[in-house]
Parts: structure tokens; sequence; C-alpha cells
């Protein structure tokens, strides 16, 4: 069931059209991937969620009614452009902002020591702000964006900033939100990251939605019937045994262990075309190749910027 | 309003632990007082020297009534002469010579000669002095009766009192002087608040852009009860900083001047002529005039003192105090949304400003004439009304002219604070570009269908 609902959203800024007629749809419990490149009206609908921006035409539907004020207590927002009060000390910030977010600032401290102590920084509780360096500064963000417990997390480019070591941290950490049942929507440029972790994504293009889906189904949609073939023989043989529903994208020969990349014009069974192959050597492995999100994300805004001039 | 509250304990717990803060409302007395002190200090040094002035008297008579007074030590040089001085002053031991000519019954002029500027107080004294006496000697010349000369002698003090229109007394100068000093003490009072706090409020919108910290926060609160927050929360601090800085300065000043210069503020009075009019009948008649006056008077002043409503107008100085503020700061607010630098600031806060600065320069008019069509439609004008009705308040206000001048200023500052919450929550997302004039008047017109 769709935890949040957009439907015709549209936003004009003064001279350009940030959103035009979106529609979307996030599931309860999912990774929720939106991607796009820059302006394409992502961080725009990010604030529409928000309820930072109000749309100019259309409604967001939160749990099937529509999305109300006090409903920001239950958002987690991390947004891409985020500071902190430089001369503020680390814990008190920390607690104002889980109280702007509707907790009690006791509950807020005892459970952000229990944060501070698994992210091993209990000792920057006093320190200020400003002395602490940028990356320990986006630790300290992110443990207030998710403190409240929020139903959606919604996070905009959450691993730019941090290093390998503390990006597999945050990861770590947003699986583990979602285990809990926690929606999360994220926006990012990181396709590796997109392929690791969400579920569904959505591509913006100039203002508009131009694909949406399950990251399985897309892939499923964008393959091209393209396999990768190892195996033990020659590869004279393997091309005068092909048949003019084949073609060779690549190869790579290594001692007499050869690498192919074949795809097919036509609809064939990989089973027939496993047995055909059989005669030829010993197959040693046999695997689709799905397009990954880069190549789709690429494909995609290529053929929508295409067709939209 | 939850959410207001904490916003307001942000600004103003942040602000009032600052050391810099701290420091400026402890120091800042000690400025202001310095500014009282330091006069008072001067004065009373120069009092501690000692001047010896000598006489060259011509006239052989008029020397013998110049007598010390204050710092001035005078001796008579009998047969001492200008030009005698002239080369030589310095190692005379003089500091200076006073001149009187034979003739100066017909030039009427004497003359202090000095290698330094001469002061007043001994200018004024050796004035007094010479031309009592001349006078004095005169009307003897003329076969006047000493005892007339006495009797005639009488100081005239010309008061001023108001009316209303039924004929009671409602002011006279004394309370006027008082008044004309609360008027410009008030206006300028929330001139300096407006300034300095306003321009803080600005500086805070602009620090949480800076930081991107904005975003994080609009994501919890609405911008209109982040702005309602910081304005009142910086408003606040600067309400204690004003009060902590009046009280302390007063205080510093006062104990000062108790203490180390308890004589400066008390001038010696100008020597009496050696003999008293005291017991002289027609004096103790004028005195018993005077009396009668006065004490009509003093029922009437209370009388009209109960007649200025306090309640009223104590009540309309915090009005026009806090919501002259709260129009500033909002405007101020909304000026720190659109901008994106610091330094752009100055070129925003000039032209705001400029009503301030018309309500200050025009203040001294406004005072003087408070009823004038000038200080009238000053007071009515939103954007210069708070000041220019701090100063004219003490002085009694027509309550139509009041109601109407709360009204619009209320008025404004809700349709301002409205104005300004829009640039503000449109604004402070708005990173790395400035609004342009055309994207700040989209917010105020309707929207353009989509197409």
């Amino acid at each position: 069931m769709a935890i949040l609902q957009a439907d015709e959203i549209s936003k004009v800024y003064a001279s350009a059209k940030a959103l035009d007629m979106v529609d979307m749809e996030i599931s309860e419990g999912e990774i929720f991937g939106l991607l796009g490149p820059n302006g394409a009206g992502k961080t725009t609908f990010i604030r529409i969620l928000n309820q930072i921006l109000s749309p100019d035409t259309g409604t967001i539907q939160f749990h099937g009614r529509e999305l109300m004020p006090h409903d920001i207590y239950t958002f987690g927002y991390l947004p891409e452009e985020r500071g902190l009060y430089k001369k503020m000390r680390v814990g008190e910030q920390a607690v104002y902002f889980a109280s702007l977010k509707g907790m009690q600032p006791s509950v807020a401290k005892k459970e952000l020591l229990q944060w501070f102590e698994k992210f091993e920084i209990s000792h920057w509780w006093n320190k200020r702000v400003e002395e602490l360096s940028k990356g320990m500064q986006q630790k300290i963000q992110f443990i207030i964006t998710v403190l409240h417990k929020p139903e959606i997390l919604i996070l905009d480019e959450p691993f730019s900033g941090f290093d390998p070591i503390n990006a597999e941290h945050i990861k770590q950490e947003i699986l583990e939100m979602k285990k809990s049942g926690t929606t999360i929507i994220l926006s990012t440029h990181n396709m590796s990251s997109v392929e690791e972790l969400c579920d569904s994504i959505a591509l913006f293009n100039a203002g508009k939605k131009i694909l949406q889906g399950s990251v399985f189904d897309i892939k499923q949609k964008h393959k091209k019937n393209q396999y990768h073939i190892t195996f033990q023989g020659y590869f004279d043989k393997f091309l005068a045994a092909l048949s003019s529903s084949y073609t060779i994208l690549w190869h790579e020969q290594q001692e007499n262990q050869i690498d192919v990349h074949i795809e097919l014009t036509e609809e064939v069974e990989t089973n027939k075309l496993l047995t055909h192959f059989m005669n030829i050597g010993t197959i040693i492995g046999f695997k689709e190749i799905l397009p990954s999100m880069h190549d789709i994300f690429l494909e995609s805004i290529h053929n929508n910027s295409n067709t939209a001039y | 309003m939850n959410k207001i509250a904490l916003i307001f304990k942000r600004e103003f717990t942040t602000r009032i632990r600052n050391k810099a803060f701290l420091l400026m409302t402890f120091l800042g007395p000690l400025l202001i007082a310095a500014i009282f002190i330091v006069p008072m200090w001067i004065q009373k040094m120069q009092k501690n020297v000692i001047k010896h002035v000598a006489i060259i008297d011509e006239t052989h008579i008029l020397a013998q009534t110049i007598n010390d007074y204050q710092t001035y030590r005078f001796t008579n040089i009998p047969d001492a002469t200008v030009e005698g001085f002239r080369e030589n002053l310095a190692e005379s031991g003089y500091d200076a010579v006073l001149f009187i000519p034979r003739n100066i019954y017909s030039s009427q002029a004497a003359i202090i000669y000095s290698h330094v500027w001469v002061d007043d107080a001994l200018r004024a004294y050796v004035s007094y002095v010479l031309r009592r006496d001349l006078e004095y000697m005169a009307l003897i010349k003329e076969n006047v009766d000493v005892e007339t000369i006495k009797r005639v002698s009488t100081p005239v003090h010309v008061g001023v009192q108001k009316w209303t229109k039924e004929g009671r007394y409602i002011d006279d100068d004394d309370s006027f002087g008082k008044k004309v000093g609360i008027a410009f003490g008030g206006a300028f009072l929330l001139y300096m608040f407006i300034f300095i706090y306003g321009v803080l409020v600005l500086r805070g919108v602009i620090e949480e852009k800076v930081n991107r910290v904005v975003e994080i926060v609009v994501s919890s609160v609405k911008p209109l009860q982040l702005m309602a927050g910081k304005i009142l929360g910086i408003g606040s601090v600067g309400l204690i900083q004003f009060v902590t800085w009046t009280i302390l300065t007063v205080g510093i000043v006062y104990v000062a001047q108790v203490t180390i210069f308890p004589d400066v503020y008390n001038p010696v009075p100008l020597p009496e002529m050696g003999y008293s009019i005291t017991d002289n009948q027609l004096d103790a008649d004028l005195s018993t005039v005077q009396n009668v006056t006065k004490i009509e008077y003093a029922i009437d002043l209370f009388e009209s003192l109960e007649g200025i409503n306090w309640t009223v107008m104590i009540l309309s100085f915090i009005f026009f105090f806090i919501f002259g503020y709260i129009l500033y700061a909002s405007i101020f607010a909304a000026i720190g949304a659109v901008i994106d630098q610091d330094t752009e600031t100055q070129q925003f806060v000039l032209p705001v400003s400029i009503p301030l600065i018309i309500s200050i320069v025009l203040l001294e008019g406004v005072i003087a004439n408070p009823e004038s069509t000038l200080a009238f439609a000053l007071s009515i004008i939103p954007f210069t009304s708070p000041v220019i009705m701090l100063a004219r308040l003490p002085f009694g206000i027509p309550y139509w002219e009041l109601t109407l001048s709360v009204v619009v200023l209320l008025i404004t500052c809700f349709v301002f604070v409205y104005i300004s919450s829009k640039m503000y929550r449109a604004g402070i997302v708005h990173y790395g570009k400035k609004m342009s004039f055309k994207s700040i008047l989209a917010l105020f017109l309707p929207k353009k269908s989509a197409d």
C-alpha cells in the first residue's frame, strides 16, 4: 500500500517550471530513489513533501489522507545543503532540533547519548560545532535527522561529504532503519548506492517524471537480451557456429578460455542457446547481462531530451 | 505557539550567554557613563588649579569690590601698566591681567589679557561685578537714595504656563523642560533600539542562510514561526540589555557624582552685594503675593497630572516602542531572507532606515511644536509614527489622534509581517542566487494556471 501518494503536483517559480504534473507512489517500508540530473526538480519535490513549499497544483496523500501540517513530526529530512549553528554546542543543538520535531528534551537527550555512544562520538557533546570537521558535522546531522524515529526519512544526497568508511557506516544505518519499517526516500547521483539500496526509483527530467517502478522491473524492461558466456575452446569454431540471430558485442581470450558478450537479435530460449554452444566447447559460465542504473539513467534522459525538442 | 517559544528560547539563550554580549552589556554603561563623567572630571581638575589675576585699575575704585571667586585670586597692582605685563606675563606669576581703563564709564569696556583662552566663568564674574558697581555708582551720582537702589534691584523670573481650553493650568516651564527631556530620550532610545536589534535580526537571518541550517529548521517549523520567534527573542534580549544599560549608566553616573564630584554640579553662586533685603517691608509683601500663586499653581499641577492619564501614556509608550521595533525587524528579516551575503546588507539597510533618520532629523521641530501639521502627519505615517509619537506623548495627544496612529501602525505591522513572512518563506531556501525583483513580485501576484 502506498504510504505517500502525489497527484499532479506542479510548481512554477517566477521564471521556470520546476515540477510539471508529477504523480508518484511510494510504498510503505521501501527505499525509494529519486534520480535525475541537476535542476530536474528533485529538491523541489522533496521540499513539497516536507511542507517547506506548497505546490501550485496537486495533492499529497499520506496514509490515504491529505498531508497535514502536524505530519512533519513523523518526517525526517536531511537536506542536500545542510549545516548547523556554528557557535552552539553539539549536544545542546541536537536537543534543540529534536524538540522542534516534538520530542521532550529529556527523552531526546537520553536517546542522543545512545546514538553518540554508537557512533563513538560521546566526547563531542560539549564541543562547539565550529570545532568539528565537515564529516563530523555530517554525522551529527544524520543523527539529528533520524533521532525522532520518523516514519518517512528523506535523505538528499546523504553520502556526499563522507569518506568511504563513514559512507558505509551510514549505508548500514539506512538499511537498519528500513528493517525497522521506516520508509526512506533517497535522492542521489550515486548510482551504485541506488543499485545497492533502492527498491524502487523515479527518474526526473526537466520537471517531469519520466520513469518509475521497482528497480527489478525497470532493469527487466531495459534489458537487451545480452549474455555473458565464458567457455574453453576455440573462438573460430564459436564464430563459425553462430547463426544470424546473435551478434558479438565483445570478446576476450586468455590461454584457451574465452569471454564473450552476445546479443540475441530474436527471442531464443536460453536453454536452446546453451545446447547450441555445448557442442563447441566447455561452458564455464553463463549470465544474463542486465543494464546498470547508470546506463538506464543516461539512456532515459537522452531519449527524453530528444523527444522533448 | 510552542514552536515560537522554542525558537524564542534558542535566540534568547544563545545570545544572552554569548561572551561578547555579556561584555558589551557591562562595558557599555561604563563607556556611556564616561561621556558624563569625563567632563565632570575635567571640570574638577580645572577647579583645583588656582589662577592668579592681576588687576590694573586706572579708576582706583572698582578693583576694591572684585573679590576672590572660585579658583580666581585677584591682586590689585596700583602702579602697573599693561605694557609692563605684555613682555613678561609668563614670568610675572600671573595667569591673566584685568585692565580697567580710566574711561570705563564712557567706553563701558574692560579687557582681560592672557596667553591662554580666558575661562567664561572669569569673564562672566568680572562683567557682573563691574556692571553692578557702575550702575550703583551712577545712581548714587544721580542722587538716588541707597535704600531705593536696593529695593528696585529685584530679579524677575518669567515663567510659562499652559492653559487647557477650560482655563486650567496644565504646564509650567519646569515640567516642560522635563517633558522635552523625556521626549528626546524616548525617541532616541527607540531609534537606537531599532538600529541595533533590527540589524541583529537581519544578521541572524543571513547567518542561518549562510550556515545552510535554515532548511533543517523550516522542515520542522513554519517560516512565520521562525521569524516571529527570532524577532521576539532578539527584541527581548535587546530590552534586557537596554534596561541594564540604563540602570547601570544612571547608577554609575550618580555614584560618581555623589562620591567623587560632589561639587561639580553645584556651582558657587555669584556673590551678593553685601546687603540683604529680607527685612524690607515691600519685599515681604511681594513674597506673600508669590506664595499665593505658587500654592494655587501647585494644586492645579497636581490636578493636571491626574488629568493626563498616566496609564494611557505609559501603555502608549510601550505599544509604540514594541510595535515600532516589530515593524522594522520584520522588514529587516525579509531583507535578510532575500539577499545572499552579508556584504550586501548595507545597501538595503539604508533605504529602510530613511524614515527613521527623517524622524530623528525632524524631532527637534516636532518637540518645539508638538501640535503642528507636520507633527500630526509624522505621527500617523506608520514608518515615522513610533519615534515621533514617543516624542509627542509627554506633551499630551488628543485621544482620537492617538487611536488613529495606533490603528494605522497595527494594520501596517500586520501587513508587513505578512509580506515579510512570504518573502522570508520564499527567500530562505533560495541559496546561491539572489531573488530577482520579478521573483519577489511573483510571490504576491495570483499564479498563472499551469498549462
